[in-house]
């Protein structure tokens, strides 16, 4: 019950956070519709006419492709961004002292910080989950066939992306400093991948980023593959988040945890 | 007993912030911890909240070994730490709530908590704002509230009242008098003395990690074997009346200047029935009568040296 009440208070902490959310919502669905907007421009006004888009018609066959492999790429940047924002207020709770104060309560050092890891995870899971409902209903785009595939792409997602600011956290005391690095690891994990602008160069190093093999299941879902299609992608992303959930473990041992 | 610390020695890398402490606070008593800043006080009662692990010895609290014990010892416990420690973007109902939940309470067993622990720091009116628009005052109560909430045994005050206007700090003194009237013992750390003083029924100096005195204020006070000056303003005050004064036991010096008699003496307690007697005898006519007596602060400036605010 007390793990319950830790989760409940850090999914508050963020869900409560109305502009926080309506940005969070509302820039990537403002994304997509731009890119729909495109992508509907370029099938209607033919190559000639969309010079810029040439080669990623050419690539993703079709402007509807075009549009889920962007949208699945903003997805995943804003799973990450707002993974990151949950991950800073564990820094944020440090350093105004409540951490300690939970610590002194009768609350395992587990329990605490798996309370706080589900909390940031179902808010994440819920921003998620609304841009993908969203840009379904509002702009047509695909997820795949199966929601329970998208759901469990997402879950494995959000779970990647919470390790991640687990482990940022750990490592940084001051949240600003926190913050300022977890932006300038989405960004840069972001344009690695391929997510704002499409070339092969990035092919190679773009496997070193978690953004390609969230977005990559997605764009295979969303392609009509099924699990078995993305069962390497889920495993490579299941990987990196254990290790990353490790590591962040491994140092929060550390006796003042809370400071 | 209720708490007792046992040779506890804490080091940070190769600074020994406590150093072989060894120390009984007892059930009912507010306890009053006093040095200067980074003297150990705070790296004391985070040993003993459980919240660091002492390098050595041993911390008992109610029986409990703290080591092997430290999730029931946490629940006799309420911290109010140094540093405020509340959510500014939640409510003051939702944080003292939040806090008693992590202590098991639920329902209306929580909701009654809440409700008495706001009531009891004078915040219930206010319960319902964030605590970001509060004065620093009301946000120390709520940082106390937020430590009381499941009624702890033992509530440790870690310098609860600084920077704080005068009128929080009388309400936050009022209340840790009360929390102890209704049987909590209270272990108060303070750099400020007259705090200490006023507060607490018994002391421990602590100075560079070492605890260097302990007892209550009247014993820490004779141990210093300062002299007290008793001062009586009586007219007609006879010579053989001073003569007679001079002979009891105790007395180290006395003088007379125009009609105030000053009596030196490191006994001025036990004296001063002595010294009235004789002056009742000699029919002189007594006015007023003070007493001089060394303070906390001296005690601390003859054990090391330096005051409290070095």
């Amino acid at each position: 019950m007390v793990l319950w009440s830790i989760a409940v208070k850090n999914f508050k902490d963020l869900a409560k956070n109305y502009l926080l959310l309506f940005f969070l919502i509302l820039i990537p669905l403002m994304q997509i519709y731009l890119i729909s907007d495109i992508s509907q421009n370029a099938a209607q006004g033919g190559i000639d006419l969309q010079e810029g888009f040439v080669e990623l018609i050419t690539l993703t066959s079709g402007s509807s492709d075009l549009l889920q492999t962007f949208t699945a790429g903003i997805l995943v940047q804003f799973l990450l961004i707002t993974s990151m924002i949950a991950g800073a207020t564990i820094v944020a709770e440090r350093e105004q002292n409540t951490m300690m104060r939970i610590y002194a309560a009768p609350v395992s050092k587990i329990k605490m910080l798996t309370g706080i890891l589900l909390g940031h995870s179902a808010t994440v899971l819920m921003i998620t989950s609304i841009i993908i409902v969203s840009s379904f209903k509002l702009f047509d785009v695909s997820w795949g066939d199966s929601w329970i595939n998208t759901m469990i792409v997402t879950l494995m997602g959000v779970f990647v992306g919470t390790a991640m600011s687990f482990l940022i956290s750990a490592i940084f005391n001051n949240p600003k400093i926190a913050g300022g690095i977890m932006s300038i690891v989405v960004i840069g994990m972001t344009f690695m991948s391929g997510g704002l602008i499409q070339t092969d160069k990035l092919d190679t190093v773009s496997k070193f980023t978690i953004n390609k093999w969230i977005a990559e299941s997605y764009i295979t879902l969303a392609q009509g593959g099924g699990l078995q299609d993305i069962i390497m992608n889920l495993t490579i992303i299941a990987l990196i988040g254990t290790v990353l959930i490790l590591t962040a473990s491994f140092l929060y041992r550390r006796e003042d945890l809370y400071e | 007993m209720s708490i007792k610390l046992t040779n506890v020695v804490k080091r940070y890398d190769s600074k020994l912030a406590v150093d072989q402490v060894s120390l009984n606070i007892q059930q009912g008593e507010i306890f009053g911890l006093l040095g200067p800043n980074g003297a150990g006080k705070s790296t004391t009662i985070k040993m003993i909240m459980g919240l660091l692990k002492p390098n050595s010895g041993e911390i008992i609290v109610h029986g409990l070994d703290i080591k092997s014990k430290s999730m029931e010892v946490k629940k006799l416990l309420g911290m109010v730490p140094q540093d405020i420690a509340i959510y500014d973007n939640i409510s003051a109902r939702e944080n003292v709530g939040f806090f008693g939940s992590l202590y098991g309470l639920r329902g209306k067993e929580l909701k009654k908590a809440v409700d008495e622990a706001l009531e009891y720091t004078g915040l219930l009116d206010r319960q319902k704002e964030k605590p970001k628009k509060f004065s620093g005052g009301m946000k120390r109560r709520l940082n106390i509230a937020c430590a009381i909430v499941h009624k702890p045994e033992i509530i440790i005050m870690d310098e609860p009242t600084v920077g704080i206007d005068p009128q929080s700090r009388n309400h936050i003194l009022e209340s840790v008098r009360e929390l102890n009237r209704r049987g909590a013992t209270v272990i108060y750390t303070s750099h400020y003395m007259e705090e200490v003083e006023n507060l607490c029924h018994r002391v421990g100096i602590i100075d560079h990690g070492k605890l260097i005195a302990l007892g209550t204020k009247e014993e820490l006070k004779m141990q210093m074997n300062q002299e007290q000056l008793i001062q009586i303003e009586a007219s007609d005050i006879r010579f053989n009346v001073v003569n007679e004064i001079k002979k009891l036991q105790g007395v180290i010096n006395v003088s007379v200047k125009e009609n105030i008699l000053e009596v030196l003496t490191k006994n001025a307690q036990q004296l001063l029935q002595d010294i009235l007697f004789v002056m009742g005898k000699g029919n002189t006519t007594i006015r007023n009568i003070s007493l001089q007596e060394p303070d906390l602060e001296s005690v601390f400036l003859s054990l090391t040296g330096r005051t409290l605010r070095d």
